[in-house]
């Protein structure tokens, strides 16, 4: 017997929470990367052994990667915040 | 009637044993006449106990800022990235802020966990009072338990005995609060112990200098986002609660949103609590899991952030003391020199698994006492027990005072020349 039901919701909501998993791990880990990226390039550019070109690209990504994680925790304050 | 019939024999003016007699019946009958009014008048029994309600929800979010400071600050205090009164003043400012970002916690909690139609103002007080109490035992014992979980077990532990099992959201307490519960440590671990290895290895031929100062510096705004974090999902929890007192008084309107005085109200009372500063559990998390390198510390500040602001971002109100604990565990145990005291994590975990339940029991037993009274008198007599209770417990807590000059200590020596009540192994 074929009835005209909604779609009813879940007890638990496994979509939303392994959501939050993934979202939390690929943040977590992504900034901590971007950050030890940036310190790496901030110590290869201070580096007495390496010639002028080279130490200004390593410092070039340094403040990229800076930028880049300003951006990042900009842009995810700004969700949760519109969200709300 | 029995009141004027009273009165009139008080008057005889013949007989003094009547008369003295009468005068004492006279006034048990004009307390029992108040009790009453205070018991059945729903004007002047809202009128009392909505205040008090949200006088004590405020108490509650109080607690819980000195409470969870740790989760926020520990490793950046332990780490010397920052001077543990900067830290915690830091914190606290942000603690404040962070309570301005969102509402979807408040929510849930207003709505997801029990019947909106069926809460009474006494069983959010019994609730607040569970909660409270059992914040500032685990404090003294410098447990870092989760408030949060405090916080709903007293609710609806309160609420189980007003109206039984019919009157909890099942669903919403086991999506939004008891699995979450369990996987928010290990998603922490997980992520603070990868995020950890991959720094470890990007940062190898670093010198030891620049990698301590880099990472110093990293923590101080690793740690500024997780009090932010902090602040967007634990002050929103008593904004939750007091809403639910707005709605079960009738000021509110069922699924009604949070008034804009119960935001501001909350995020000073979290701000204030955080800036008191729960030193006993900072020593724990800093001190007590493993010995935190500035490295260590970053990564498992920015994995909890990450951990508490996307839940935030979706309404689930997490437990940010499981979070923070967590990812110090992920990254200790990622980091084959920093030993984790292993002893000290399996005290802390019992201390979890029977927070709701603790807390769920005290707030039924608050309600149970303060109903067996009856009323707003009930409720104020079960108010004064509390505040007696805490009274003993900050007293106990003067003989063995921490605070930022003793913060940094190590746990076990303390353990072993002091009668200070610490989990330590």
């Amino acid at each position: 017997m074929a009835t005209a039901s909604t779609p009813a919701t879940p007890f638990i909501a496994w979509g939303l929470l392994l959501h939050i998993v993934w979202v939390s791990i690929a943040a977590g880990v992504g900034l901590v990367v971007l950050f030890s990226l940036g310190l790496a390039s901030l110590s290869m550019a201070r580096g007495k052994e390496r010639n002028a070109a080279s130490r200004a690209a390593a410092l070039t990504f340094a403040v990229v990667t800076g930028l880049v994680i300003l951006a990042a925790l900009g842009w995810g304050l700004v969700l949760i915040v519109k969200k709300s | 009637m029995a009141v004027a019939k009273n009165v009139g024999t008080a008057t005889h003016p013949s007989n003094r044993k009547v008369k003295s007699v009468t005068k004492v019946s006279a006034l048990r009958v004009f307390s029992f006449a108040m009790r009453d009014s205070l018991a059945s008048n729903g004007a002047v029994h809202n009128m009392l106990l909505l205040p008090i309600v949200i006088a004590v929800a405020l108490a509650f979010d109080f607690t819980n800022g000195f409470h969870d400071t740790a989760n926020a600050v520990a490793p950046t205090i332990a780490t010397g990235a920052l001077k543990p009164r900067t830290a915690v003043a830091l914190c606290s400012v942000l603690n404040l802020v962070g309570a301005f970002l969102s509402l979807k916690v408040a929510a849930t909690i207003a709505s997801a966990l029990v019947a909106q139609n069926l809460v009474t103002l006494p069983v959010i007080f019994a609730g607040l009072i569970g909660a409270i109490c059992w914040n500032v035992t685990t404090w003294y014992f410098a447990i870092p338990s989760s408030s949060s979980h405090a916080l709903i077990g007293g609710v609806i532990g309160a609420m189980l005995v007003l109206s039984g099992g019919h009157s909890v959201l099942w669903s919403g307490l086991f999506s939004k609060v008891i699995i979450p519960a369990g996987l928010a440590p290990f998603v922490a671990l997980v992520a603070a112990g990868v995020a950890v290895i991959a720094a470890r290895r990007l940062t190898n031929k670093v010198d030891r200098a620049t990698s301590t100062v880099g990472f110093r510096i990293g923590q101080i705004g690793s740690s500024s986002l997780l009090s932010l974090a902090h602040g967007t999902n634990d002050a929103q929890k008593t904004m939750g609660v007091v809403t639910l007192a707005l709605i079960a008084n009738g000021t509110l309107a069922a699924n009604g949103a949070t008034p804009w005085w119960v935001v501001v109200a909350c995020a000073i009372a979290i701000g204030l609590g955080t800036l008191f500063g729960g030193w006993r559990i900072i020593r724990t998390m800093g001190k007590g899991f493993t010995n935190l390198t500035p490295q260590q510390g970053f990564a498992a500040q920015i994995a909890s952030s990450a951990v508490i602001l996307t839940s935030s971002h979706m309404g689930i109100p997490l437990s940010t003391t499981h979070v923070a604990t967590g990812s110090i565990i992920g990254v200790g145990a990622a980091s084959p020199h920093q030993p984790v005291r292993w002893r000290l994590v399996g005290n802390v975990a019992l201390a979890w698994v029977i927070t709701l339940p603790a807390a769920g029991l005290a707030g039924a037993a608050a309600y149970f006492f303060s109903h067996a009274i009856g009323g707003t008198f009930g409720v104020i007599v079960l108010a004064i027990v509390a505040a007696m209770y805490l009274a003993v417990i900050f007293r106990l807590s003067r003989r063995a005072v921490v605070n930022a000059s003793n913060v940094n200590d190590t746990l076990g020596e303390e353990v072993a020349t002091d009668k200070q009540p610490v989990l330590a192994a």
